[in-house]
């Protein structure tokens, strides 16, 4: 009788507690799609970056320009000037990194007026050629650096506006000036740590 | 008898929870295969946040200060340069149209009625970051039997141009704000099934 009654109290203890977990379990469901593949991270990281540039260089550079309100110049900081379209996402990208955030970004070319902004890895080098031959997609790989692992993708920078085109071909440090219209001039880099190697 | 069914009850609910695990555990398998959406956000949130503060610093108040053109609400119709909520509110639309992600701004004293909270999760989020600016206020909604994850993040008056403007313009709820104050919040809104 006794042990009888304990094994059904002990049954009917197993039963609410499974069940609690088992509902907690499909409860938590929803805030278990965990996570999110790299290559739609950085999709998502490069539209801000891209959308920003856009904004700033046709409703803010452009529009004034062709107003008479104002123009950029690379010396910016010393004239009376806008930053350049360029200067803008190099300066956001200094400025994100200083916040601590962990993704990066920046600009590559394989002809940069800066030689700064030329490719500086093997993966790099191969992105920017590849993505010549197929701007409509980005080049992705995972790196390691030390123990951290890191995804990087590159994507086609092209020549959005005709004062792209009028400043490379004809900026004294430019190693290139016979670009055109949309010509891919570059690309935009985008680094996004994926945590630590196991083993 | 009973204890026989509880039994064999036990043993359902065991597979069940089981079985509601799995996929799970399938799903964050190796290192480098997903980012947690809560730093998604975040790295989202870091490069909007740069942006518009290079905008702002740089462009806005440089120019104002230098007296050579200023910011202003109807920047399409005058020779202004657009404001930095502008700014932001304009870029999340290009994004829209390209990408599955959303962002807007929203505050509990907006100058555009369109910008208030319109959610019970927006309204505790404000709340939140007012007194939590540190950290985002997230959550996950349901929608066409798809998941998103959203994230609130603390906005603040990071110039006198922001502080100035809402707190002289007709249409603003609320007039003492100062500088670095949370006006309101960043909401960043992120696709969870994939």
């Amino acid at each position: 009788m006794i042990s009888n009654s304990v094994a059904r109290n002990v049954a009917i203890v197993t039963v609410v507690v499974l069940a609690c977990w088992s509902l907690s379990a499909c409860e938590k469901k929803p805030s278990a799609p965990a996570g999110i593949p790299p290559e739609t991270v950085a999709d998502y990281v490069h539209a801000v970056i891209e959308a920003d540039r856009t904004f700033y260089t046709v409703q803010v550079v452009e529009r004034l320009q062709k107003k008479g309100v104002l123009v950029a110049s690379e010396n910016w900081r010393v004239a009376h000037t806008l930053p350049l379209p360029a200067q803008f996402l190099m300066e956001s990208s200094e400025l994100a990194a200083k916040t601590g955030t962990r993704v990066r970004y920046r600009l590559i070319g394989l002809w940069p007026i800066n030689p700064q902004n030329g490719p500086t890895t093997e993966f790099e080098r191969k992105g920017l050629e590849d993505i010549r031959m197929h701007p409509e997609r980005p080049y992705t790989g995972t790196l390691s650096s030390g123990k951290d692992q890191l995804f990087q993708a590159v994507y086609a920078d092209r020549a959005v506006t005709q004062a792209c085109v009028g400043c490379h071909n004809t900026h004294p440090g430019s190693p290139k000036r016979d670009f055109k219209l949309h010509d891919v001039m570059g690309g935009i880099v985008i680094t996004i740590p994926l945590g630590q190697q196991s083993g | 008898m009973t204890h026989g069914k509880l039994v064999w009850g036990a043993i359902a609910l065991v597979l069940v929870g089981v079985s509601s695990i799995m996929p799970r555990a399938a799903e964050t398998s190796g290192p480098s295969a997903s980012i947690p959406l809560d730093t998604v956000a975040d790295y989202i949130h870091a490069v909007i946040q740069a942006d518009r503060e290079i905008y702002t610093t740089h462009v806005v108040e440089r120019m104002q200060n230098k007296g050579i053109v200023v910011a202003s609400e109807n920047w399409q119709e005058k020779n202004t340069l657009p404001l930095p909520a502008q700014f932001l509110m304009d870029s999340a639309h290009l994004v829209a149209r390209k990408t599955s992600i959303r962002y807007r701004l929203l505050s509990l004293w907006p100058i555009n009625q369109k910008n208030r909270p319109a959610t019970e999760f927006e309204r505790t989020g404000l709340a939140a970051v007012i007194t939590q600016p540190d950290r985002p206020y997230t959550g996950f909604y349901e929608s066409g039997r798809k998941w998103f994850f959203q994230a609130l993040y603390a906005d603040r008056a990071v110039s006198q141009a922001c502080v100035g403007c809402h707190n002289a313009h007709p249409d603003s709820p609320k007039r003492d704000f100062k500088q670095n104050d949370v006006m309101g919040g960043i909401l960043i809104t992120i696709p969870a099934s994939q």
